[in-house]
């Protein structure tokens, strides 16, 4: 059972991640991205991963892809006459890629797999850590890299306004 | 302390010269440029003099001056030193260095007067004096070959002078590769020296060749063969003469100095500094005076073609070294030097005056338009008279002495034939010179009105005349081989027919009177019917330079351009213009890194990625 | 669920959004990928997480949330600019240099 729900969402993020890079209209890509990062949040709870399946959905649904959505909507893209994707050009790229990876996986399954048998711990039981121990691991043992984060958000925020911002021309 | 510690003074004075001149002289007035120049030259010549009464006064076996300047290589088995040594030998070329050269030096002020390489000039003639007495006075053989390069190096110098001209640069040029073949020789004559003997020192190769004979006679020869070599490249014999009639292009001067007094008597000189080895391989002797006989019968023959005086005076100068290197040839050292400063001096005046005759003429040369000028210019034409006469060994000038004793050492040692061919060279030096006379005999065949030379041009001339006349004096007495001259030099000599002195006699007399006879005769003809009939041969002096041309000048020439064209142009400038071009296409491929082209640059940032990961897994070990 | 299968997962998630950055030419997409790239990333961590102790995984994975917003927003005002500029979001076009 847990298996099954975990290969329908990794399937259905993988097919919608494909969208992402095949459709030719990008907002059909930001829709396709949207099933993406609901269906990763939703391997995110499989995992037990509570807090951050929460901040996917606050983040990067309710944050980052809405901002994309406007920015397309402020825009008008003119369409560009780009190569499809699924031209033969690209199918042959896509197909050389797969190649490579099977390659690869047969080459770590021949190994035993990605991981010497005995690293790996069985997993922890249950759920994940909760909010109130990541917070304390965020703001104790971690704090430089928090405070510096907070920065950087900060110079993000300015630095777009500044690129955004029309020239001024002088009279 | 004694006179030998200031022997460094005699070449110093000119080199001081040489640096005053060069260095300070570029803003003078040319009198104190000359002045300079004539004044450190006539101040060697007081030290020289020095010298000499120092030498005079002393017992004959004792009579040298030597010091070492500086030790210059060492390596172990061979030293060679910067070492200066007088003797008998070297104090006569010193003396007739620097007597001519002071008076051409003076001539020179008077006669370059006006010509805008002045202060060079002068420069160059001073570094000449320089090198000849580092010749002279050296006391081995590299050293020697030193001063010997660099005297080839001035002559160069100095004939190609008015190097606008490409005929003189031409010359020049000439003069220098022509030695550098004799110079060929001499370097291998050094370096066998210095194998076989282990050092190149004069006194400790005499010593060691008398001491011990073991030295193998063929190598000896072949070492006196092989200097003997450069002496002929650089006194301009046969073979290797073909440089010095075109070297008449140089300024009159230096055809004086270089030409007629010095630097061609520098084989001679050689020649008598390596008697010992000459006299350890006697086989070498008749050689060395074959060479001269055919050179004599050669140049004087050539000169009889002639019509540029100064062309007649080198081919001239070229047979009277020719008889020097038979009188060496004959094994009779003091002959050859005493007609070396006999021909030194009435050659130098020769050259002077003819300078003088060609300046008052306006730069002609030309002997067939000469005539007449006894009477228009008095003074120059009585030193040349007395030059031309001392040329055709007229008793009582010094000629005569010098001449007279080398025909008859050549009788003495190798017979008859020998001796007829060697008269017959002098009674074709007597032609010759009555060509010469002719142009001051008769009447007038020029055109236009003359430029008197100077007093500072007249002066040495006169000088030089005066001591045409006096130079004779230590050829007496004559009869023996016991002349002042010899007794001073001290170096061996070989006897033969010693005694006959009715037969020496009875020659001396009927040489003397069918050379007058001649003299008179050639003047006359030529005087009257100028147009002689004069065959192309001798004028060109028997094709030589022609066929030296096709054998050798042309193929280097065209071996020349070749290496310029197609080794030069294609490979040479190939690879550095490729180097240049290979940075250039290295940079337009880095270029292309900078395209602009989005994708290229996310390409190039994944794959770059790739790459690193995939390193650091290998050097983790993780693979 | 193994981690092995979360990790052929993102990874295949990955070469996607790699993919899609390298063929596509839209500016828009172009940051859409770079949105699954960071996506997969996340979610092997998360896998790490899951099978190791600790908190650190999930702290890891929420730094990188945050510098991916910051990122965005700053990649899509340069669109923004670009667009304003160029009149076209086509990557492929917009070219200054002479290469």
């Amino acid at each position: 059972m847990d298996t099954l729900v975990f290969w329908i969402l990794a399937g259905t993020a993988v097919l919608s991640a494909l969208a992402v890079v095949v459709l030719k209209n990008p907002m059909n890509s930001v829709v396709a991205l949207l099933v993406t990062l609901l269906v990763t949040a939703g391997l995110y709870l499989q995992m037990g991963a509570f807090v951050i399946a929460l901040f996917q959905v606050i983040l990067y649904v309710g944050a980052v892809l809405v901002l994309f959505l406007f920015v397309i909507m402020t825009l008008d893209l003119k369409s560009s006459r780009e190569r499809p994707v699924l031209s033969p050009r690209g199918l042959a790229a896509a197909f050389t890629a797969g190649i490579f990876f099977i390659a690869g996986a047969g080459w770590f399954a021949s190994r035993g797999g990605f991981f010497p048998k005995t690293a790996v711990s069985p997993g922890v039981p249950g759920n994940g850590p909760g909010i109130r121990e990541i917070a304390l691991d965020l703001f104790t043992g971690h704090l430089l890299v928090f405070e510096l984060a907070s920065v950087l958000l900060l110079a993000a925020a300015v630095a777009a306004l500044v690129i955004v911002r029309k020239e001024r021309s002088r009279p | 302390m004694s006179l030998s510690s200031f022997l460094w003074i005699l070449p110093a004075l000119p080199a001081l010269g040489v640096l005053v001149n060069g260095f300070f002289g570029t803003s003078w007035r040319e009198r104190k440029i000359a002045s300079v120049s004539v004044g450190s030259v006539g101040l060697a010549l007081a030290f020289a003099l020095v010298f000499a009464a120092d030498l005079f006064s002393r017992l004959p076996g004792d009579r040298r001056l030597s010091m070492s300047l500086y030790r210059w290589l060492s390596d172990g088995s061979l030293t060679v030193d910067l070492g200066l040594f007088l003797d008998p030998l070297s104090m006569v070329m010193v003396f007739v260095v620097l007597f001519v050269g002071f008076l051409i030096h003076l001539y020179s002020a008077g006669y370059m007067k006006g010509d805008p390489g002045y202060r060079r000039y002068f420069v160059f003639l001073n570094l000449f004096i320089f090198f000849m007495l580092l010749l002279v006075l050296a006391d081995n053989l590299v050293l020697t070959f030193v001063g010997w390069e660099g005297v080839g190096l001035c002559s160069y110098l100095l004939i190609g002078f008015w190097y606008e001209k490409t005929s003189a640069s031409d010359a020049g040029r000439k003069a220098f590769v022509v030695n550098r073949v004799g110079d060929f020789g001499f370097l291998l004559g050094i370096l066998l020296a210095a194998v076989v003997f282990g050092t190149v020192n004069y006194g400790e190769i005499a010593r060691l060749l008398g001491s011990d004979p073991a030295v193998a006679p063929g190598i000896t020869a072949a070492m006196a063969l092989l200097l003997f070599l450069g002496a002929i490249g650089k006194s301009a014999q046969f073979p290797l003469h073909v440089w010095l009639p075109d070297a008449m292009e140089g300024p009159s001067p230096v055809s004086a100095l270089i030409h007629g007094a010095t630097m061609v008597n520098a084989g001679v000189y050689l020649l008598c500094r390596i008697s010992p080895l000459l006299e350890a391989a006697p086989a070498v002797f008749p050689v060395i005076a074959s060479v001269g006989l055919a050179t004599v019968l050669y140049a004087s023959l050539s000169a009889l073609g002639q019509r540029d005086i100064k062309r007649l005076l080198a081919y001239s100068t070229v047979s009277q070294i020719g008889y020097m290197f038979v009188a060496v040839g004959c094994g009779l050292y003091s002959a050859g030097m005493f007609h070396l400063m006999a021909h030194g001096i009435f050659k130098g005046l020769l050259f002077l005056a003819a300078g003088a005759v060609i300046h008052a003429l306006d730069g002609r040369q030309d002997l067939e338009e000469m005539g007449g000028l006894g009477k228009e210019l008095p003074g120059v034409s009585l030193t040349f008279v007395a030059g031309t006469l001392a040329l055709a060994g007229v008793f009582p000038l010094s000629g005569f002495f010098s001449k007279d004793a080398i025909l008859w050492g050549s009788l003495g040692r190798y017979g008859l034939l020998f001796w007829i061919a060697a008269f017959a060279g002098a009674l074709v030096t007597a032609l010759y010179s009555g060509k010469l006379l002719a142009a001051f005999l008769g009447e007038k065949r020029f055109e236009g009105s003359l430029h008197r030379p100077g007093t500072v041009v007249v002066v040495p001339l006169l000088v030089l005349a005066l001591s045409t006349l006096a130079a004779g004096l230590p050829g007496l007495p004559l009869f023996t081989e016991e002349t002042f001259f010899a007794r001073f030099l001290g170096m061996p000599a070989h006897t033969f027919l010693a005694g006959e002195h009715t037969l020496e006699g009875v020659l001396m007399v009927s040489q003397l009177g069918l050379i007058v006879i001649v003299l008179c005769a050639a003047a006359r003809f030529f005087t009257v019917s100028r147009k002689a009939p004069v065959s192309e041969a001798l004028a060109s002096g028997f094709g030589v330079d022609r066929l030296y041309e096709r054998l050798f000048v042309r193929p280097l020439k065209t071996m020349a351009r070749f290496c310029f064209s197609v080794i030069d142009s294609r490979f040479v400038d190939g690879l550095v213009n490729g180097f240049g071009a290979l940075s250039m296409a290295l940079g337009t491929l880095v270029a292309g890194y900078q395209s602009g082209f989005f994708r290229r640059y996310a390409a190039s940032l994944a794959g770059g990625a790739v790459a690193l990961i995939a390193l650091s897994v290998w050097f983790q070990g993780g693979f | 669920m193994s981690l092995e299968s979360v990790m052929v997962t993102g990874i295949v998630l990955f070469i996607i959004g790699a993919s899609g950055f390298l063929l596509r030419g839209n500016a828009i997409v172009l940051l859409l990928c770079i949105e699954v790239m960071l996506n997969a990333v996340n979610l092997i961590l998360v896998g790490f997480a899951r099978y190791l102790y600790g908190t650190e995984g999930q702290v890891f994975v929420f730094i990188i949330m945050t510098v991916s917003a910051a990122e965005a927003a700053v990649g899509l005002a340069i669109v923004v600019a670009l667009v304003r500029l160029f009149g076209t979001a086509d990557m492929t076009r917009i070219n200054l240099l002479k290469g």
